[in-house]
């Protein structure tokens, strides 16, 4: 008689169905729509740098791997993932090169170098928009790069708001990204999808909530002083929350998984800080469109020693 | 993500008559390992001692078939123990030998009686794959617990073995608790059950949720006497818990002298339906798959005991002893594979650990031997309920992260004793 080959693990023997690319996937498909808008606006150039993204991001990554000698993970998405967010926050006339050379960024310095996914202390996508931001200002300024596409007009939201043109800017338009902008610009859809992510628990909701919290307070703290002297016109803040990436930045980006902590108090006090931050770098800051990126950034730094903040365990209390 | 909670009863107990052949262990749940008092080729009845040792830790250990001792040898058992095994060849025909019935109230008896009755009967802390026993030894200094509490209500979803016992009959699980609270001498008497059992028992009752792990023992402790595990001045055992079945077992062994021959045990095919099964002790897995009309094949899984706590088999002729709560079957497309990956730190893990320790930095000082900074980590306070491992979205096997831990710690603890 042949004996049998069964197998063999440890308990539990039951698994939640959770994994990495089904988060990697469902935050691309809830994105999809945000992107449709902003192909819609731009064209073929959001398309192009969409396309471009992803495939460099992706490429960068197997190009790692293989490099290190690591075990192939694309399949997990969470590379395309970082692509096409990265890709949501430029702007759709950016040139080919800079694309290649943020995705790069993103993956190589962003998270692989550090051992790939689960180690990096910083957002990938993040890593990636701040170094071509700060090498080639001109080229990722929103109003610049999309000067010479047709059919556009006036100044981005955060332009506009900066420069206290306050009118200019409608709850409407920040809504569906109808103002010129990063090609992730329809913040109402990004919301939404984010709220999906939310209902799926794909993401830390404790870092959303307190990074739309921060931004909030921040919003009314600082926003009326970008307003110009004598002004009586008011600061919509529904407006700081709709424009500047900060949906993808609640929703997308601040709750990163690895670059985020993982202990209840700790995740309030991230977000918040996060979002308070961003605001503080949109009103007063040099890269004021950034801010929202540099925000998360520099709260990442302090996420370990958040995570320090935890409850004692049972029968320790 | 999709809620454990257990699910609630569905059919009659049903009665599987004895193999031909059964492979006993002499090292069942809740003894010390037995010295065979039979030899090879001597002729044995039903119900008739074959295995006992002088020790008050010990269960005896008795033949469910009247026939012939085919051999005595060695088997890995399924609880991964080395043990003596007995062999008998049989039938299930004939009366069951009993020993002389008690009749005296409880009350009447003194706890020396009851206690020698069940051990000679071979009652020992029935089921959870022997996970269990340790909450149901009596305390080293003599010193009676202050309560005795009777788990009515199954441990882990897909089980369904107490609820049958408990609903098959009631007044001999009230009985055997009572004896059994004579036995260890607890002061108060503690039903735990399920929100929909509580007519069916007597006296005080603890009612657990729907929610896994509400049956852990370590969580009924804690919600019994507000203590943890790691409470400091937690009096070693103060609560002593059985499960129904051994209630009842200790019911038959006092009321009707006799012996623990057979195990309660649901069986089923996941995806598919379970059913309840009374089995003789020492059958083989393979023959009550059979009976369910299932077979275990190449690349299927086959556990005892439940999804989150059992222990995966690796041999299908393995036999059902006195700690099969449960016998489930996989088949190889359902099995799901743990993967060797980073923790991503998404932090699942942690949200739902009963205990609220920081698994996800915890199992990463288990994975690589970091046992000082994993206790940091509250290492010790673990439960080993699972639920870490089922949620977590890296699909790390954290339970077993974690088991190495705490093996590796117990040896350098050793270490330093000899030291």
């Amino acid at each position: 008689m042949k004996e049998n080959v069964l197998t063999v693990s440890v308990a539990p023997f039951w698994h939640s169905g959770a994994g990495i690319a089904r988060n990697s996937y469902i935050s691309m498909a809830v994105l999809l729509p945000a992107a449709a808008v902003g192909v819609m606006h731009y064209r073929v150039g959001a398309l192009a740098v969409l396309g471009l993204c992803i495939g460099s991001c992706m490429l960068a990554e197997a190009l790692m791997q293989k490099i290190m000698g690591r075990p192939l993970t694309l399949g997990d998405g969470s590379a395309a993932l970082t692509g096409m967010l990265l890709a949501l926050l430029l702007p759709a006339g950016v040139p080919w090169w800079l694309v290649v050379v943020g995705s790069f960024s993103a993956i190589i310095v962003g998270k692989q170098i550090y051992g790939g996914i689960g180690s990096h202390p910083l957002n990938a996508t993040l890593v990636g928009w701040v170094m071509i931001r700060i090498s080639w200002g001109v080229r990722m300024d929103v109003d610049v790069a999309l000067a010479n596409l047709p059919n556009l007009s006036g100044l981005s939201a955060l332009a506009a708001l900066r420069g206290g043109y306050v009118d200019a800017v409608s709850l409407k338009d920040v809504w569906m990204g109808n103002l010129i902008g990063p090609i992730g610009s329809a913040s109402l859809l990004v919301l939404i999808g984010g709220l999906v992510l939310l209902a799926l628990r794909v993401i830390k909701w404790e870092v959303s909530l307190g990074f739309l919290g921060g931004v909030l307070l921040g919003g009314v703290l600082f926003g009326s002083t970008m307003l110009p002297e004598g002004s009586d016109a008011s600061i919509n803040p529904l407006v700081m929350l709709f424009s500047g990436n900060v949906m993808l930045g609640a929703f997308f980006l601040a709750p990163d998984t690895t670059s985020s902590p993982s202990q209840p108090i700790a995740m309030w006090i991230y977000g918040f800080a996060a979002g308070l931050l961003a605001m503080l770098i949109q009103v007063y800051g040099n890269y004021y469109d950034g801010g929202v990126v540099f925000g998360i950034l520099l709260v990442s730094l302090a996420s370990p020693l958040l995570d320090k903040i935890r409850p004692k365990a049972r029968g320790r209390e | 993500m999709k809620r454990l909670t257990y699910k609630t009863l569905v059919s009659e107990i049903q009665e599987l008559p004895g193999a031909g052949r059964l492979v006993l262990p002499l090292l069942q749940v809740g003894s010390v390992p037995l010295e065979a008092c039979v030899g090879v080729g001597d002729e044995v009845a039903r119900g008739q001692c074959i295995g006992r040792a002088d020790t008050p830790e010990s269960a005896f250990l008795h033949s469910p078939l009247s026939g012939k001792v085919r051999a005595l040898s060695r088997v890995v058992t399924h609880e991964g123990t080395s043990a003596g095994t007995v062999e008998i060849v049989g039938d299930a025909a004939g009366e069951v030998e009993t020993l002389q019935p008690i009749q005296q109230d409880a009350a009447e008896l003194s706890a020396e009686t009851v206690r020698d009755r069940l051990r000679e009967a071979g009652v020992s802390p029935l089921g959870g794959n022997g996970k269990n026993a340790e909450y149901a030894s009596l305390r080293p200094d003599g010193e009676p617990p202050e309560i005795l509490m009777v788990l009515c209500a199954d441990e882990e979803p897909l089980l369904q073995t107490q609820r049958h016992v408990l609903r098959g009959a009631p007044e001999k699980v009230i009985e055997g608790a009572t004896l059994f609270q004579k036995a260890v001498g607890a002061k108060r008497l503690v039903f735990a059950v399920s929100g929909d059992q509580t007519n069916l028992v007597s006296g005080e009752t603890l009612v657990v949720e729907k929610k896994y792990p509400s049956r852990h023992p370590e969580i009924l402790m804690a919600r019994m006497t507000g203590r943890y595990r790691l409470t400091e001045g937690r009096p070693r055992k103060d609560v002593h818990l059985i499960n129904a079945e051994t209630a009842m077992a200790a019911c038959r062994a006092v009321r009707e002298g006799r012996p623990v021959l057979e195990k309660t045990v649901t069986v089923g095919q996941e995806g598919g339906m379970s059913v309840v099964v009374r089995v003789p002790l020492g059958t083989p897995f393979s023959l009550v798959f059979e009976s369910m009309g299932l077979k275990a094949e190449d690349g299927d899984r086959l556990f005892t005991g439940g999804p989150l706590r059992g222990v995966a088999q690796f041999d299908p002729e393995g036999t059902v002893t006195k700690g099969t709560d449960g016998l489930f079957l996989q088949k190889g497309r359902g099995v799901f594979c743990y993967e060797d990956v980073a923790c991503i730190g998404c932090g699942q893990c942690v949200k739902v650990c009963p205990m609220k320790i920081p698994v996800n930095m915890m199992t990463r000082n288990c994975e690589f031997g970091r046992i000082e900074q994993a206790l940091d980590y509250d290492l010790d306070a673990c439960i080993e309920c699972g639920l870490c491992a089922y949620v977590c979205t890296s699909r790390r096997p954290l339970s077993q992260y974690i088991q190495f831990a705490k093996k590796e710690q117990q040896k350098a603890e050793l270490a330093r004793q000899s030291a």
